[in-house]
């Protein structure tokens, strides 16, 4: 690692929902979820399976000792996960992987894993993963020690449980927080509808005041941007948030950079830079560089 | 009344996304046949989102009342993994009739999981506004103006071929298989004879094919080989390897294409995006 850094943050994947693949796409990239993290001494960490992991296995299965992987979740929606099976080192059995993955109600993370290699639906089965996997689960607000980093989560608003990541090393810190809608009154993580009920303005300043310590003075803030401010109308359930609402948030918790991600598949580029032009709108001459996450992007904290 | 296909997925295996890849393409499997006014859509990848694009939610012809026929070969993620995103089944009045030859307990297995909760944000099949069909596909069975046939594939795990044939004329589609395994494929190969257009899996040099044990797809040598033996005046190969960048498949087709075509006889690299008429 160059000196005086203490992370280096690489973007592999930015869109959201769908891949995607067209001429007018391919500034900021048509990769679902994944980024990855490397820190002096520790082995990579990941965040997501989309897309964008896919190519970044084969390069990983492509070097000769053992190596080692940690693999944070924030959900298992499809283009979060889809490149799992397709993930070369799992096929390795030198190598070593943990998931560090949010609970889940209904069935528990390697079953959801497993669910992938359904016999009609994958030419290899679970059975041929040699690497060795150990599974961690976690619920929102939860920490850990992560070799001598330090880990939180956050449970964000999105349909099932959603978390955020929190990853800090040497007094720098990068947060993805995706995928993740503004609640007013729309309650879509699992439990907070139930919470809500009884206050719901308390839920919400509650919820608003966790999310901007969560992510209080972070170097760099990955953020769900799906929307702008007219096509999340009607869609407020589907979970995402607008460039208006993440520099609202990023403002308010003096976050250092904040990174625009989970592009709508239907945004070409042009419609991703209105987006940054209006988050930057917001930023006038306060202390918040914006940029749109594009694949190959690397950051440097 | 012509009948053409357009390829709005040929990727093989996982969406493939790069600069260097979009002259043939980066969705996965999906293609349609167009006999007049009506569509066949054939298997369910990325590429099925790419033609929901022409039926999204600004275009009317999406808000209800329209009827779309799928066929799926099989339902490896690379076949099916688009159906989430077709833009008709989030609107009521919409009619999704798919049409297979597994059992109808198999496909709605298998599609319920795709849209479970804890991979979607969606409850099921039943969850979505839309009508589902199911018809278990006989031989010979008829679907509009197409006379629709199927053949299994040498594939991992029961895999589908199908003929689809009209007034015009026809066209056989089998995009995973693997031409090596000698006794399906020529069964295959005489069940296929007559069709004017063939798309074939061709998924590895022939190096690839001996190092990967196939997978279920043939090399680019047998692939021509089984379009000589079907003999369609255009065969059209398909199911790209993820990361084979365009320059590399448009020398491959350049080379394949100096060996096998003729007046008669000719074969292409499916190109996404690409109108081919059939007849």
């Amino acid at each position: 690692m160059v000196r005086g850094v203490s992370m280096k943050v690489s973007i592999l994947g930015v869109r959201g929902s769908r891949p995607v693949s067209s001429l007018n796409t391919m500034r900021y990239g048509g990769n679902t979820t994944s980024f990855r993290i490397d820190i002096d001494g520790l082995s990579p960490i990941f965040v997501d399976g989309g897309t964008g992991l896919y190519e970044e296995g084969i390069r990983l299965a492509a070097q000769p000792d053992p190596f080692k992987l940690n693999m944070l979740v924030t959900h298992t929606h499809w283009d979060h996960i889809l490149s799992y099976p397709l993930f070369e080192p799992f096929y390795r059995s030198d190598c070593e992987v943990t998931f560090f993955a949010p609970v889940s109600e209904k069935t528990d993370f390697p079953r959801l894993i497993q669910g992938q290699y359904h016999d009609r639906t994958f030419p290899r089965s679970f059975d041929e993963i040699t690497a060795r996997i150990e599974y961690r689960s976690f619920a929102g607000g939860e920490k850990f020690d992560l070799d001598g980093v330090s880990v939180s989560t956050f449970q964000l608003n999105h349909p099932g449980i959603t978390l955020g990541w929190r990853v800090e090393h040497n007094e720098r810190a990068v947060c993805v927080i995706t995928d993740n809608a503004p609640i007013e009154k729309n309650y879509l993580g699992q439990g907070m509808r139930e919470k809500a009920a009884a206050d719901p303005e308390g839920f919400e300043k509650n919820f608003n005041d966790s999310l901007i310590d969560f992510i209080l003075g972070a170097d760099l803030v990955i953020y769900d941007t799906h929307f702008n401010e007219e096509s999340i109308k009607n869609r407020r359930h589907w979970g995402h948030s607008t460039p208006r609402s993440a520099t609202a948030f990023a403002l308010e918790a003096g976050v250092k950079h904040l990174l625009l991600h989970h592009h709508a598949p239907e945004d070409a580029d042009f419609e991703v830079e209105k987006k940054l032009e209006e988050a930057r709108s917001m930023v006038g001459d306060q202390n918040l560089v914006v940029e749109a996450a594009a694949e190959g992007m690397v950051l440097w904290l | 009344m012509a009948l053409t296909t357009c390829f709005w997925g040929t990727r093989g295996n996982v969406m493939s996304v790069a600069r260097e890849r979009l002259i043939y393409g980066g969705h996965t499997t999906c293609l349609a046949v167009h006999h007049g006014e009506e569509m066949l859509i054939i298997d369910a990848g990325f590429g099925l989102a790419n033609l929901a694009a022409s039926h999204n939610s600004e275009n009317p012809a999406s808000k209800g009342g329209h009827k779309f026929n799928l066929i799926l070969s099989h339902f490896h993620w690379d076949h099916i993994q688009g159906l989430s995103y077709f833009i008709p089944i989030y609107f009521p009045g919409n009619e999704i009739v798919i049409h297979s030859p597994f059992e109808r307990e198999v496909v709605t297995e298998i599609l319920n999981l795709l849209f479970d909760g804890s991979y979607s944000p969606f409850n099921g099949l039943d969850s979505l506004p839309c009508t589902w069909t199911f018809r278990k596909l006989e031989h010979d069975a008829e679907i509009g103006s197409f006379r629709v046939d199927f053949h299994e594939t040498a594939h991992v795990g029961e895999t589908y071929a199908f003929k689809l044939a009209t007034d015009t004329g026809s066209i056989v589609v089998a995009t995973d298989h693997d031409a090596s395994r000698t006794q399906v494929n020529d069964s295959l190969v005489d069940w296929a004879q007559g069709c004017d257009m063939l798309v074939h899996s061709a998924m590895y040099t022939p190096r690839e094919h001996l190092q990967l044990g196939g997978f279920g797809h043939s090399s680019f040598i047998e692939a021509v080989r089984n379009a000589e033996r079907i003999g369609a005046a255009h065969t059209l190969l398909t199911h790209h390897a993820p990361l084979r960048n365009d320059g590399e498949l448009a020398e491959m087709e350049h080379n394949l294409q100096h060996m096998y075509n003729t007046d008669t006889h000719r074969l292409s690299f499916a190109r996404e995006g690409a109108i081919y008429r059939v007849r």
